[in-house]
């Protein structure tokens, strides 16, 4: 699956639904089409902010620096 | 004595202290009413009464024996079965976890026993506490609504008074939604405050331990117990030695300053945007001083970081389980579990970095007020079909904010709803006592199910 901003929704859900029939089967892959939906939006959400690179990637959990244990 | 699970926590340590009540006396209260009313409500996985009986004779010899500060001596607690207490099983609603006794205590369990609490048993949680399947718990007010979830039977067994305390956990809106739903306070510490040790995880970068109680002196009092650094959860953090039961006593010494999050007002339902208008003109009147704030994001695109996160990481954990036994996972579960594991790495990667940065952005909402407020819930308790609505509360469990919910009074309805404090990271302390503040304010917190 291709992802990047100019990415559709649409496209991301297809890939999906392709996966899921090559990975689970077809029956499942009915089953599975509501989450596939709710993670394909989701995905292509957070694919629309486009982020300059931090010197720190990906992230750290919620804990701060200063609180984190040694 | 027989009504002595009508008690707060804070009342029954008062009573052990000053040798009027037993801890055996208390535990026997709790259990025979448990036993009259738990078919009614279903909140207990498994009831451990000869295990909690022996606990509160050897807590009696005990502190005969070593005299100290037992701040929660012979509290009876819940325990959500996502954490194992040890002899009983966790089984966090999967078959095949039936038999799968717990040899260790976690260690929110082994510190509430060493401040004198008695674990009498494990709460019903939604399977794996994630997904949306409804469990078998009713609701203490509605047997045909839900209780919420996933921490179900925790709620349910705090607003049925069988017991004062319950632990839950919430990685999106697991522990404040059920209480919410059932009139109880509900506290979801900052992350990293209490530790996870002994938790089956749902997603690590999400999954909190919390507190539910009757009041927000109770569940401050229990965090003031539970809240502990430790080496065995890497993502355990120190914090300053607050006091936490002080806290919540319920004085302010200046107005305090709410922002009011205008974007979950307008998603919620009619009657719990007027009991939301109504706490807040009331506490207005007591002199809090009230700004409405914007998210500078959309709650859609932080729940779309946490649907990334949460799913990719729950596949994982989940993964031979599912492989071994899929038709034992519930529909909601399995389908997490399936369609997580299509999700690309690069989308895990890309939702962890915009985590950073959305937090960064969120951490500015907190300057120059005490708290955010918003109701915990979109309405009142749905019918048991569904587990409710978890947008209000996991926004702030994707940056690790500390919140907590009291109770709120809706107008020609008998069920409750729930009023959420956010406060900023790590300030669990000015969270605890602007909720006891608010509580001696709002009206209807004392109420109970029939």
């Amino acid at each position: 699956m291709r992802l990047d901003s100019s990415v559709t929704e649409d496209s991301i859900r297809e890939a999906l639904t392709r996966d899921a029939a090559a990975t689970w089967g077809g029956d499942r892959a009915s089953a599975l089409q509501p989450t596939i939906n709710r993670f394909a939006r989701s995905i292509w959400l957070i694919y629309q902010v486009q982020l300059e690179p931090l010197s720190e990637e990906p992230d750290q959990p919620a804990v701060g620096p200063r609180t984190r244990m040694d | 004595m027989d009504d002595l699970f009508e008690l707060s926590a804070t009342a029954m340590v008062e009573l052990v202290r000053r040798g009027e009540v037993s801890p055996v006396e208390l535990v026997s209260s709790h259990l025979a009413h448990i036993s009259q009313t738990e078919p009614d409500i279903l909140a207990w996985e498994t009831l451990d009464p000869d295990g909690a009986l022996a606990a509160a004779r050897l807590l009696e010899r005990n502190m005969r024996a070593r005299p100290r500060d037992w701040p929660l001596c012979g509290v009876p607690v819940g325990i959500k079965d996502t954490l194992h207490v040890r002899g009983l099983p966790t089984r966090v609603g999967f078959d095949p976890y039936r038999d799968s006794v717990a040899d260790e205590d976690a260690a929110v369990v082994e510190l509430l026993r060493n401040a004198g609490a008695i674990p009498i048993g494990k709460t019903v949680t939604v399977q794996f506490a994630w997904a949306d399947d409804p469990p078998q718990t009713r609701n203490p007010w509605d047997a045909t609504r839900t209780p919420g979830g996933s921490s179900s039977g925790s709620a349910a067994a705090v607003a049925a008074k069988h017991v004062p305390i319950a632990i839950g956990t919430q990685a999106g809106g697991s522990l404040l939604r059920p209480a919410s739903y059932c009139g109880v306070v509900g506290l979801k510490p900052t992350f990293g405050r209490v530790s996870r040790y002994g938790l089956m995880p749902t997603t690590w970068s999400f999954d909190h331990v919390g507190v539910l109680g009757r009041s927000v002196q109770d569940v401050g009092l229990v965090l003031d117990v539970i809240s502990k650094a430790d080496a065995r959860d890497s993502y355990s953090a120190r914090f300053p030695a607050d006091d936490l039961r002080g806290a919540a006593l319920g004085t302010h010494d200046a107005a305090p300053r709410f922002g009011v999050v205008d974007e979950f007002l307008e998603l919620a339902d009619e009657a719990v945007r007027d009991a939301t208008s109504d706490a807040l003109e009331r506490l207005t009147a007591g002199g809090a001083v009230i700004s409405h704030i914007k998210l500078p994001a959309s709650h859609e695109l932080v729940l779309a970081v946490f649907a990334v996160i949460s799913c990719s990481e729950g596949a994982a954990t989940y993964a031979d389980d599912r492989a071994q036994f899929p038709t034992l996972f519930r529909d909601g579960a399995r389908a997490n579990a399936e369609a997580g594991q299509l999700i690309p790495a690069t989308a895990y990667v890309q939702a962890s970095r915009l985590r950073r940065r959305l937090r960064t952005s969120f951490a500015e909402l907190m300057r120059g007020i005490d708290a955010l407020v918003c109701p915990t819930t979109s309405t009142v308790a749905p019918p048991r079909a569904t587990i409710g609505d978890f947008r209000f509360q996991s926004v702030w469990s994707v940056f690790g904010y500390p919140a907590l919910t009291v109770p709120l009074a809706v107008k020609e309805q008998r069920l409750p709803a729930g009023l959420q404090f956010i406060a900023s990271y790590g300030n669990d302390v000015g969270l605890l006592r602007l909720g006891a503040w608010a509580e001696s304010i709002l009206p209807g917190h004392n109420r109970v199910p029939r």
